[in-house]
């Protein structure tokens, strides 16, 4: 483990409310923490067609994720790459997912954010990188065509599944690794 | 100084909702962040780490999220939200279980479960959780945290052990003017020294921290190392001694096992090697365990020999007090008859020699007797089935000793007579194959003579058996292979060799 700030607890059982210098410190820690068990986890029991890795630079708040495509949707056979930013206060406030993998899907606009309630309001500390990684395989197959945030592709998922799959092999593009 | 971080609200006596709950929270206190207890060798982290909180406490807390367990731990025992296993769990009104610290914060954040986001109250909403959890997590193996300490432990021990135990635990620096931090196993006397005062290094000029001396001669000194003049490997010079005395590979040692006979007398990396595969390490192994077994049976022997002069003793006092008290009551007579006023007889007895075993008696056993001989009789009882069963013991380590000495010579036993039954088996070849031999030169001889009556148109022919036993050979020519003496004695049957 990195030797990361030594903030000395202040009293016990002063749980942090206020957003001070210190417990921001703190969450960093934790952050850091539970991110080491997740990567433990990852790679001692990995879930299938879903990985994620710390970046190279050894930023653990910080990671690069890959998702398969499901088969029997119109991603079948694609990587799709994304970004994770970790707040400080992590597992309390959700990451910040991004598709770095250009993605033409309803709930993904053309910058790669996502909308899904999960990464949002409906965040809890219990959701991990992988459950998130694989609420968003299942999102690949099952679109909220409700809430698009890219309207053309809500409207020709249920229209044209042909077009649809065209259109993304369109703009589907592999990415090199940075 | 608030109690020791432990999740123990299981044990305490039972106390109304609010005030138990209250001590959960108490004793839920946020995870430590510093990181000199996981690198508790960097006496600047412990540094900085100490003097930031107002109240310096004697012991950092273990930070239950960096424990490494032995075993993978199940998942159902998981905090769901730092994904370690549980910390002082609470377990809210909808039924899922966290660390009391995780829901805390989270709650202060979000006010509604993890798991099923159903609207939660801080503390209001906690309950204690089922104690077979608390029971599970105690289980645990953990290791200690120490850096440097490989003590490993059932996770309800951890804490005993890491603020009594530990030497690696990092403690106030003796020295009340310091605010560092110090591993208890570098605490030395006289108690107040301080540790962290620099003295000057012995090969080179820099100055070192008293604490880190050791370190720094091992690892950092840039002016002690030296060649080993026997192997050429460069050596820290402050570890020279120990180097020559047990690692250097060139001067010659003897083989570990020589008691056992092993005559191997080499370099070390040789003989190191050697060790390995001693021919004499069964026998050294037999001998080592045979000595032990000596030394139990000498004391027990010891032990023995001591109750037993313990036992006349008490014979002999017994004796001498019988005849003490026959005295006094002849003297007590005496007295009752002149003074009734004259002190109890019985206090006349106790004299001084029988007072120790007296308060032995009261104090000591915390039983009544009757009398004084009832409790020597008793004692005496007690010494007797005492040496019964020493001796018991005794019988029991000769059987013991005599089995295994039985278990290792079965097998040679074993071999003997396989090598008995295959020399035997041997021995019937050779038989055979004699007999065979002699038969094919009587036949020979036959053959000889019906071929000298036949004239030269037989001499051609020659018998099978003599095709398999000589290399085609006509029978006027000279001896067999199978001429040696030594081999035709050993048919063992007397009868001359047969002979062409």
């Amino acid at each position: 483990m990195s030797s990361m700030d030594d903030t000395q607890n202040s009293a016990p059982g002063s749980i942090p409310a206020s957003k001070t210098a210190a417990t921001s410190k703190m969450g960093n820690e934790n952050a850091t923490k539970r991110l080491q068990h997740e990567l433990m986890q990852l790679m001692t029991s990995p879930a299938p067609g879903v990985s994620a890795f710390p970046s190279a630079d050894g930023n653990l708040l910080l990671w690069h994720a890959t998702i398969e495509g499901p088969e029997d949707t119109p991603y079948a056979g694609l990587n799709l790459k994304l970004s994770f930013e970790f707040p400080a206060n992590y597992p309390y406030k959700p990451p910040t997912v991004l598709f770095t993998t250009p993605i033409y899907h309803p709930n993904v606009d053309f910058a790669g954010r996502i909308c899904l309630d999960i990464l949002k309001d409906k965040w809890t500390p219990a959701y991990a990188i992988q459950t998130v990684l694989l609420s968003l395989q299942s999102l690949l197959g099952e679109p909220n065509n409700a809430s698009p945030l890219n309207g053309e592709a809500a409207e020709l998922w249920d229209k044209d599944p042909a077009l649809f799959k065209t259109k993304v092999m369109d703009r589907h593009k592999d990415i090199e690794e940075d | 100084m608030p109690p020791p971080n432990t999740p123990e609200e299981g044990l305490l006596p039972p106390q109304s909702e609010p005030s138990r709950i209250a001590s959960i929270l108490a004793t839920a206190t946020p995870p430590p962040t510093n990181s000199s207890l996981v690198q508790p060798s960097s006496p600047e982290a412990a540094n900085t780490a100490a003097p930031t909180s107002q109240e310096d406490p004697a012991l950092l807390e273990i930070d239950y999220q960096i424990l490494e367990y032995l075993d993978t731990v199940d998942e159902t025992l998981l905090c769901p939200v730092c994904k370690t296993p549980f910390h002082s769990p609470v377990t809210t009104t909808c039924g899922h279980t966290f660390c009391a610290w995780c829901i805390n914060r989270a709650l202060d954040i979000q006010p509604t479960c993890p798991i099923d986001r159903q609207p939660l109250t801080k503390t209001r909403d906690y309950h204690r959780p089922p104690l077979i959890i608390k029971d599970q997590l105690d289980r645990l193996k953990v290791k200690c945290p120490n850096k440097g300490c490989d003590h490993v432990c059932s996770r309800e021990h951890l804490d005993a052990h890491y603020e009594r135990r530990c030497e690696y635990t990092m403690v106030r620096c003796p020295d009340s003017k310091c605010k560092k931090r110090i591993a208890r196993r570098h605490v030395q006397e006289p108690a107040s020294t301080c540790m962290h005062r620099e003295v000057s290094c012995r090969y080179c000029d820099e100055k070192v921290a008293l604490v880190d001396l050791n370190t720094h001669y091992d690892y950092l000194c840039s002016g002690a190392t030296t060649k080993c003049s026997a192997c050429d490997a460069t050596v820290v010079l402050h570890r020279m001694e120990k180097h020559c005395a047990d690692d250097c590979p060139e001067p010659q040692i003897r083989c570990k096992w020589h008691i056992a006979g092993c005559k191997i007398f080499d370099k070390r990396y040789l003989v190191q090697e050697h060790e390995d595969g001693c021919p004499y390490e069964i026998i050294g192994e037999l001998l080592k365990q045979r000595a032990e077994d000596r030394r139990i049976i000498d004391n027990l022997t010891d032990r023995l020999v001591t109750l037993e002069t313990e036992r006349r003793e008490h014979q002999e006092r017994r004796a001498r007090r019988r005849e003490l008290s026959r005295q006094a009551t002849n003297t007590s007579r005496g007295a009752d008859a002149i003074d009734l006023s004259a002190p109890d007889p019985s206090s006349f007895f106790f004299d001084m020699e029988w007072r120790p075993e007296l308060a032995n008696v009261t104090s000591g056993e915390n039983r009544t007797w009757g009398s004084p001989e009832d409790y020597m009789l008793a004692r005496f009882e007690r010494l007797e089935s005492r040496m019964e069963d020493l001796s018991k013991q005794v019988v029991e380590m000769d059987a013991h000793q005599s089995m295994s000495m039985l278990q290792q010579i079965m097998p040679l036993n074993q071999q003997l007579v396989e090598l008995g039954s295959k020399v035997g088996v041997l021995n019937m070849h050779t038989t055979w194959l004699m007999n065979m031999q002699r038969h094919n030169h009587i036949q020979q001889r036959a053959g000889a003579a019906s071929a000298s009556t036949s004239g030269l148109s037989n001499s051609g022919m020659v018998s099978s058996n003599e095709i398999n036993n000589n290399a085609v050979r006509p029978p006027s020519e000279g001896g067999l292979p199978y001429r040696s003496t030594s081999r035709r004695n050993s048919d063992g049957r007397g009868e001359p060799p047969p002979r062409l």
